[in-house]
């Protein structure tokens, strides 16, 4: 099957979208608000916002097949004809769109049955399908997945094997909705030099939406801001930096982004880790402040020791002789790639996997003697990854009067939850309705329902934007104050940098390096914040964006 | 299980229904007796003599008890060895049971076979030639089915760590319910979805056509032809009939049986060739090794 693409107009925008409106139904406010957007064929968009500012929903309307439906006013022209003329075959081949959500993506069982999913709806015949999608397991990669279940892959693997299914149909325009949430920092890095090779070697349009740019930012050539429905701005990354200056949305850019704006030692915003380095090696500054790592520890309230898990009796060992503690008021984050055991650990502390060996003492008694659920009543509670599994009723208030019931909580203290995160106006609201932070702080709360005193948190700034990642931060810091102690698991380093008294990495079964965070993060070399690496040698004990504030002696913003 | 057979999985499916269906159509000992032979030599070469041990302990359990049982059901026959409350214990029933257990074996043995060496990819693409649609709402479903399953455990977990799951029969009962409705609340959605990426993707644009890894060769189609056309003669003709009662009646035609022997032993001898001429030719290659 040949194809042959024609370009019939070179001057024309690969993609217009004029004054486009659009209002889901029954909804008062408009999702899109006179949204105007040219895109050039071989452009790297990167459409940034935070979570509810419609970025999804203007993805959406750049593939006929799910654009969404409501009330809709203006054009989006592709290749100079409007898209809703666009046949399905020329759509299905032409334009790829990547959701979030890779399992829906995915219709079969088997990476090869993936693969050659979209060739078979196709029509193609056997042996060239063969070919196709050999040539593109050679050039992502992924040979050595071509049996495998889907259902075994890790996130980032699930999301190669989607942009080579995608690229089996040899796409022009390839649209990924926030591709690089769920992921560990190696395989964001991986993910994010396949698609700059795809865009550079194979002059395929990428049009991503991301609301953290730390990884992506470098490579795009057109950066596009929404903010509540509206496209605020749109231009070079390096102008629209500038343009944002001050501004809360800088929260997402990158280290090296902010560090500029944040100091302003220069003129110009360094571009990339090196030449952050060199911005402050050149500029001379005063090393004002010295940071301490001293932390006050309360009692014990979490002892693990020589801990052993395996899944059943003939696979490896997930978890061999780890022992951690835990006090008081602590803060204590692990970090490891996806896949380490990290999700494992905390359901062995959570009671939910029974470890083979070892003990664990959850405030001085053994776990084991904890009987039916007490060890859920005012102990410990915890977090999944996926925090919609906590909801089963039609409305979040329901799910809390479930939980209430249960545990016998106060009204009154009911109220001051509801107030402390701020999720009063979301109680008539379905689960599924809400954005990924509110549903964060939802299922924080019904935690708190039960008064715990440790809180076992599974990737908790997951798919969270810089704004929710914020409050879910304090509202931490704030629980911490009043005595509760957390235990986390993230992959989100910078996270674990602004959160955490104490930080560790789980490698290899067992928990390495644990210490304070700041000396943590200091020590590490590569597994560490984007600000480390850059302030490495030049300024010391330099984790977070406010520790350089701090020590170049700005005002804290 | 990979037993690099060069034969294509609807090949083998092919014959080991044929293989069974015979067995369980002529109730024959001879028949039973060849399937049975079959069906273990497979079971073992494929699995190992230790692994294969525990089934054929059971397959023998039950042919012990059907043998004797049987007469205690079915007293038909001439030849009466006793009486056991006043009903004939008859060899002819005897024997009956016997080659019933052993038939029985047999084809639970050849099942077990299939489910070993075909497995549900190769179900799939057995299907997806006749019908395509059909083997692909098979993938789908064994897509689904894990991510339904770590979804339930994930809900039950959380419900649990909630203090949701009580001890008492009735809150076991309200924690099942509304597990179930939880993951009944994400189904619609999760179909909604996938069937919009189905249409992305360009589903329903063409005629669907289900992709085979396995291409079928000439081999195959030879084999195919003399299976099912050896079937036939098998089933037509009625040189492998067997009567037991009232007494024992057979015709004992051996060019029958001798072609029943060769379906059944072909799957066996094709495996031990092809691992012998790959342990034949993986020897040079340490030789040549060696020699550097």
């Amino acid at each position: 099957m040949k194809e042959c693409h024609q370009y019939e107009n070179t001057k024309m925008s690969f993609i217009e979208v004029k004054n486009l409106s659009f209002s889901y139904p029954e909804q008062k406010v408009k999702a899109l608000d006179d949204v105007n957007l040219d895109i050039d064929r071989g452009d790297f968009v990167i459409v940034y916002g935070p979570s509810g500012c419609s970025k999804t929903t203007i993805l959406k309307h750049l593939k006929p097949e799910i654009i969404p439906y409501g009330i809709r006013s203006g054009d989006i022209l592709y290749d100079g004809k409007s898209i809703l003329e666009l046949d399905r075959l020329s759509s299905a081949r032409k334009i790829a769109y990547i959701p979030q959500n890779t399992s829906d993506y995915s219709i079969t069982h088997k990476v090869y049955r993936e693969l050659a999913f979209s060739l078979e709806c196709m029509g193609i015949g056997n042996s060239e399908i063969y070919t196709r999608i050999a040539e593109c397991c050679e050039y992502f990669g992924i040979g050595r997945l071509f049996d495998r279940d889907i259902s075994t892959l890790s996130g980032g693997e699930r999301k190669i094997v989607s942009i080579a299914a995608a690229m089996c149909l040899n796409p022009e325009l390839m649209i990924l909705d926030e591709p690089l949430s769920q992921l560990d920092p190696i395989s964001c890095k991986r993910l994010v030099s396949i698609i700059e090779r795809l865009n550079k070697e194979k002059g395929i349009t990428i049009i991503i939406s991301e609301h953290k740019l730390e990884d992506i930012y470098q490579f795009c050539n057109k950066l596009i801001v929404m903010e509540r429905g509206k496209i605020c701005l749109n231009g070079l990354p390096t102008v629209v930096g500038d343009n944002l200056r001050g501004s809360k949305s800088l929260g997402g850019f990158p280290s090296y982004v902010r560090l500029h704006y944040a100091t302003q030692l220069k003129e110009k915003c360094p571009f990339g880790i090196a030449e952050a380095r060199r911005y402050l090696a050149e500029s001379s500054i005063n090393q004002k402040v010295e940071f301490t790592s001293k932390i006050e520890y309360g009692e014990e309230i979490l002892n693990c020791k020589d801990i052993c898990f395996a899944y059943d009796k003939k696979s490896e060992d997930v978890l061999s002789n780890l022992s951690l503690s835990l006090h008081k008021g602590e803060i204590m984050c692990v970090l490891g790639s996806n896949g380490s055991g990290k999700s494992t650990l905390l359901k062995v502390i959570a009671d939910l996997k029974k470890p083979y060996k070892g003990k664990i003492l959850v405030f001085s008694k053994d776990i084991r003697k904890y009987k039916d659920n007490e060890l859920y009543h005012s102990n410990i509670s915890y977090l999944p990854q996926n925090p919609l599994n906590m909801f089963s009723c039609e409305s979040i208030g329901e799910d809390f009067r479930r939980v209430k019931a249960v545990h016998g909580t106060d009204d009154t203290f009911f109220k001051q939850t509801l107030e402390l995160l701020g999720i009063s106006h979301l109680l008539s609201k379905n689960p599924r309705d809400v954005s990924g932070g509110e549903l964060q702080k939802c299922a924080l709360c019904m935690l708190l329902l039960t008064s715990p005193r440790l809180l076992l948190l599974d990737e908790p700034s997951k798919g969270l934007d810089y704004a929710s990642k914020q409050d879910l931060i304090n509202i931490l810091h704030e629980l911490k104050k009043k005595g509760v102690s957390v235990f986390a698991v993230t992959h989100d380093v910078e996270f674990a940098a602004d959160v955490a008294d104490t930080s560790a990495m789980l490698f290899n079964k067992q928990l390495i390096g644990v210490k304070g965070s700041r000396e943590f993060f200091c020590d590490n070399k590569l597994y560490t914040t984007p600000i480390c690496r850059i302030t490495d040698g030049i300024l010391d004990g330099c984790v977070t964006i406010n520790d350089v504030i701090k020590m170049v002696g700005k005002d804290e913003k | 299980m990979n037993t690099n057979m060069r034969y294509n999985s609807v090949t083998l499916l092919l014959s080991f229904i044929i293989i069974t269906i015979i067995t369980a159509l002529k109730v024959n000992p001879f028949v039973a007796v060849i399937s049975l032979c079959g069906a273990v030599s497979f079971m073992i070469f494929c699995e190992g003599f230790i692994k294969s041990l525990m089934k054929l302990f059971a397959c023998f359990i039950f042919a012990f008890v059907f043998t004797f049982i049987n007469p205690l059901i079915s007293h038909m026959g001439d030849d009466v060895l006793f009486y056991v409350n006043s009903r004939p214990y008859t060899l002819q029933a005897l024997f009956y049971g016997f080659v019933f257990s052993m038939m029985m074996s047999a084809v639970f043995i050849w099942f077990y076979n299939v489910s070993v060496l075909i497995g549900s990819d190769s179900m799939i693409g057995l299907f997806g030639r006749l019908f395509p649609k059909l083997s692909l709402v098979l993938s789908m479903s064994l897509s689904v089915l894990p991510m339904y399953i770590k979804s339930t455990e994930e809900i039950n977990d959380s419900s649990r760590t909630l203090g949701m799951n009580g001890k008492n029969l009735f809150s076991r009962m309200k924690s099942i319910i509304h597990t179930f409705k939880a993951v009944i609340m994400t189904m619609p959605e999760n179909v909604i979805e996938k069937s919009l990426y189905m249409n992305c993707r360009g589903f329903g644009t063409r005629k669907y056509r289900s992709f085979l890894k396995d291409g079928i060769r000439l081999k195959d189609i030879i084999a195919i032809i003399l299976y099912v056309s050896s079937f036939l003669f098998i089933c037509i003709s009625d040189g492998m009939d067997f009567e037991f009662y009232p007494t024992f009646d057979f015709n004992f035609d051996f060019r029958y049986y001798l072609l029943f022997a060769v379906m059944v032993f072909l799957p066996t001898a094709v495996l031990f060739k092809e691992k012998l001429l790959k342990n034949k030719a993986r020897s040079h290659i340490d030789e040549r090794v060696s020699s550097i």
